[in-house]
């Protein structure tokens, strides 16, 4: 087992932060290596410089024990290295054949496409890699499982000695991860290597052959197999350890009940949905993807129209037509889509903080050079948001920074009450736990109530005071006591394993 | 750090002077070939040339950063002159200008509401109300021209503020009034978050409608400002007035880097694109470049300018 490819004192700049410094990380033949790392770590970076998507500023890359050049993906493909986009690139409407083929249709007489060669070594390369499907089906009907599969299939039948995969398990399901892992073990033991690269810790654990971590662009660690273990990890990737990782909620609920949801329905999926949210407490929307927590939290927002139902603040009723009328009651709403329906990504990280207090910190509506800069900064510093200047352009800073730029402007709006939807989708661990903080901060002097919908329920367990479990747009169950919140009970309630028991009691709230 | 600080700096510099080397570069170019373009003369005709579309492209600019385009400004410029010479005839003549402005303003209204309450795309409601308006501006004028030789307005078109020609002086000052409107105030946020991600202006209590009807409204205002300085330029207006002004606006716009999807770009870019456009007709009928050359030549550089501008976006991601 000889090593394949090394990286050498590789760097790379980008305007506004410093990406990869001096990173240096070999890879052995038929292993598989996961790189692991925050967000804007330097994970991305280094696989698009492997695979020739961006170009290295300094550094060398040895494949094969010779110095190599990768200047565009032609080359790095030339070279064996194929990667496995989380975006997967498949054109729906050609055939199998004619995906992995592209670009390099097998031809006869050196013009026209031979059609029969085409079938037959699609399919040759369909059976290495156990696919169920046929080179001549149209993969309009995929699966995204199925999409990858055609993907590593085409990096197969070209020879490629190296795949990279970003993220592969994001959008599949336990059953699909499995034969994902058992097609990796195959792939290895035809001496192929794999760089591997996932925010989901367990899965690292149980398939890596060494772990190589990042940190701020550098390589802080590298661990062998008997090495690997989560906290280690997170450990490396955090630069803390877990005790004091995740922050503790520090809040009292009371009874004093600052919102009043009252029969809630759209009339076709919502139905009847009633309420009460506590003051200073943190309350969870659960339930299974599409149970219609992200349509009731609208709602309350006065995204979409309810059709029937009443929202009390304090005791008074609330017309919510607009996300005017909600912020115009103190009400925020995190979106869950920070990229479609959160960042402005070409305006400034100062601008994206500020938007919406523009017309209370704007004198006559007039804004001065500086002024969203120097309101921002506050956000900044308590936020910890990582940039080298406000004045940068959203785009350029990572996930969990962009996600803390969109709380900022949430809570410059000084909410009572501020509704998240996955506040840490697509984050990784570091920023999972800075929000975490900020969340047990928000709640902790009782002015601000949170409603939080979340699919991941480590992080439901661990944050909620209480939790309401919604599905088929009802909410079927509601679990009081912390202690009695547990991934088991919610799934209960979530799969309709337990009968819905959930009644709103108004015990004279209103 | 700090070095990282300098050298991102540095870039984001050279980006913000665009379409800039590209103004110079032919201004040296026309300068060696024929000296007479250096005069102060040829200089104040240059810009004299270019203050309609400067003005024009100001409110194009907009529209454009909304994720808009508005197809009808040439036709407007072509209302308000008419409005304003026969209103310049009656006893009101005084009120020639504001009615004409108020013309144009109500004609940009119209499409903004066309826009945002009809949900129709910009590019159809717009090259709508340039054909109807085409047919009103003609029908103002009793399909002949409208002439008034003694036209309380004349200034505009005709006089000078030191050197500096009155619509030259109008067009500099709409491009600084739209530089702070757009950078400097709540609304000219607000019209950059429509443009960049009007889903985000939308979850963010934004009126995306008011925001649209604004920028209409302000296209059409500078439209019937530009018909005001032709007319007076002139003491003449007709239906022909502006006939094509529209893609003369559009292309500083987009010379100007100002991205045809919204949300990237500024009025700076857009003088510097409209002067691109001015100093090239000039420079090429004073080295005497045949009339169909000159049309070929201008469409490549718009070309040439958009494809340096997208490369070089590119690198800055590289």
């Amino acid at each position: 087992m000889g090593i394949i490819l090394e990286v050498r004192n590789i760097s790379k700049r980008f305007p506004g932060c410093k990406a990869l410094d001096d990173v240096s990380i070999h890879l052995n033949e038929g292993e598989l290596l996961s790189v692991v790392g925050e967000n804007g770590a330097g994970k991305s970076t280094l696989m698009k410089i492997l695979a020739g998507v961006y170009n290295r500023d300094s550094g060398e890359i040895i494949l094969n024990g010779k110095p190599v050049d990768i200047k565009a993906p032609r080359d790095a493909l030339d070279l064996g290295i194929s990667l496995i986009h989380q975006e997967l690139s498949v054109a729906p409407d050609i055939t199998v054949a004619e995906n992995l083929f592209m670009g390099r249709e097998p031809l006869k007489h050196g013009f026209f496409i031979d059609r029969k060669k085409l079938i037959s070594e699609s399919n040759r390369i369909l059976d290495m890699v156990e696919a169920p499907f046929r080179a001549h089906q149209y993969p309009r009907e995929f699966s995204i499982a199925e999409q990858q599969l055609m993907e590593i299939a085409k990096a197969v039948g070209q020879n490629s000695r190296i795949l990279i995969m970003d993220e592969p398990t994001a959008s599949l399901s336990q059953h699909e991860m499995e034969s994902l892992f058992k097609l990796i073990e195959r792939l290895k033991k035809k001496n192929i290597s794999i760089i591997y690269i996932s925010h989901r810790l367990k899965e690292v654990v149980d398939i890596s052959d060494r772990v190589a971590v990042l940190r701020d662009g550098s390589l802080v660690a590298t661990l062998e197999k008997h090495e690997i273990n989560e906290n280690d990890i997170v450990k490396h990737m955090v630069g803390r350890t877990l005790s004091d990782f995740y922050g503790q909620a520090k809040n009292s609920t009371s009874d004093d009940v600052v919102l009043s949801v009252r029969n809630l329905s759209d009339d076709t999926f919502i139905k009847d949905v009633s309420f009460n949210l506590y003051k200073g407490e943190i309350l969870a929307l659960t339930g299974l993807v599409g149970a219609g927590r992200t349509e009731i939290a609208q709602m309350l927002f006065g995204l979409d129209k309810r059709v029937s139902g009443d929202i009390y603040k304090r005791g008074e009723k609330l017309e919510i037509a607009s996300p005017i009328d909600a912020m115009r009651n103190q009400i925020g709403f995190l979106s869950e889509d920070r990229k479609g329906s959160g960042l402005f990504i070409e305006m400034s990280a100062a601008d994206n903080i500020s938007f919406n207090v523009l017309r209370k910190i704007a004198s006559y509506g007039f804004l001065g050079r500086d002024t969203t800069e120097d309101f921002s900064k506050q956000y900044i510093n308590s936020m910890q948001i990582r940039l080298s200047s406000p004045k940068v352009k959203a785009l350029s800073l990572s996930g969990g920074n962009q996600q803390k730029l969109l709380l900022s402007r949430w809570l410059s709006i000084k909410p009572e009450i501020l509704i998240l939807d996955e506040p840490t989708r697509g984050v990784d661990v570091g920023a999972k736990s800075e929000i975490y903080k900020i969340i047990f901060d928000l709640v902790a002097d009782g002015k601000t109530s949170v409603i939080f919908i979340s699919s991941e329920l480590p992080e439901v367990i661990w944050l909620a005071n209480r939790v309401l479990v919604v599905r088929d747009g009802s909410i079927v169950g509601e679990i009081k006591e912390k202690s009695q919140i547990t991934q088991d009970h919610i799934m209960q309630y979530a799969t309709g394993v337990k009968k819905p028991d959930y009644h709103f009691t108004d015990n004279g709230t209103v | 750090m700090t070095m990282m600080n300098n050298q991102s700096s540095k870039k984001f510099d050279l980006q913000k002077f665009g379409v800039l080397p590209v103004l110079i570069l032919f201004c040296i170019m026309f300068a060696i070939l024929e000296p007479k373009f250096m005069s102060v003369n040829n200089i104040t005709n240059i810009f004299r040339q270019s203050a309609v579309n400067i003005i024009i492209a100001s409110g194009m600019t907009m529209v454009i950063l909304t994720g808009g385009i508005d197809l009808s400004v040439g036709s407007i410029l072509a209302v308000s002159a008419v409005v304003a010479l026969r209103v310049s005839l009656t006893p009101f003549a005084y009120l020639a200008v504001p009615i004409a402005l108020v013309a144009g303003i109500a004609a940009g209204l119209l499409n903004g509401f066309l826009v945002s309450f009809f949900k129709m795309p910009p590019f159809i409601a717009t090259l709508g109300m340039m054909t109807s308006l085409r047919g009103a501006a003609y029908l103002l004028a009793d399909g002949t021209t409208v002439i008034n030789n003694d036209l309380n307005f004349a200034w505009v078109g005709n006089n000078n503020l030191g050197i500096v020609p009155w619509q030259v002086f109008f067009a500099l000052i709409i491009i600084g009034l739209s530089w702070i409107f757009l950078r400097r105030t709540v609304i000219g946020t607000r019209i950059y978050a429509v443009g960049g991600n009007e889903k985000a202006a939308i979850f963010s209590g934004i009126s995306v409608s008011v925001i649209i009807l604004i920028v209409h409204g302000l296209s059409g205002l500078f439209s019937g400002l530009a018909g005001v300085v032709m007319a007076a330029r002139l003491y003449s207006a007709s239906g022909l007035l502006g006939v094509s002004y529209e893609l003369d606006a559009i292309a500083a716009v987009i010379l100007g880097g100002t991205s045809f999807n919204g949300g990237i770009g500024g009025v700076g870019g857009t003088l510097v694109g409209a002067l691109i456009i001015s100093v090239l007709n000039n420079g090429l009928i004073i080295i005497g470049v045949p009339y169909f050359w000159q049309q070929v030549i201008k469409g490549i550089v718009i070309i040439v300018a958009v494809i340096i501008d997208i490369y070089r976006q590119n690198m800055k991601v590289k």
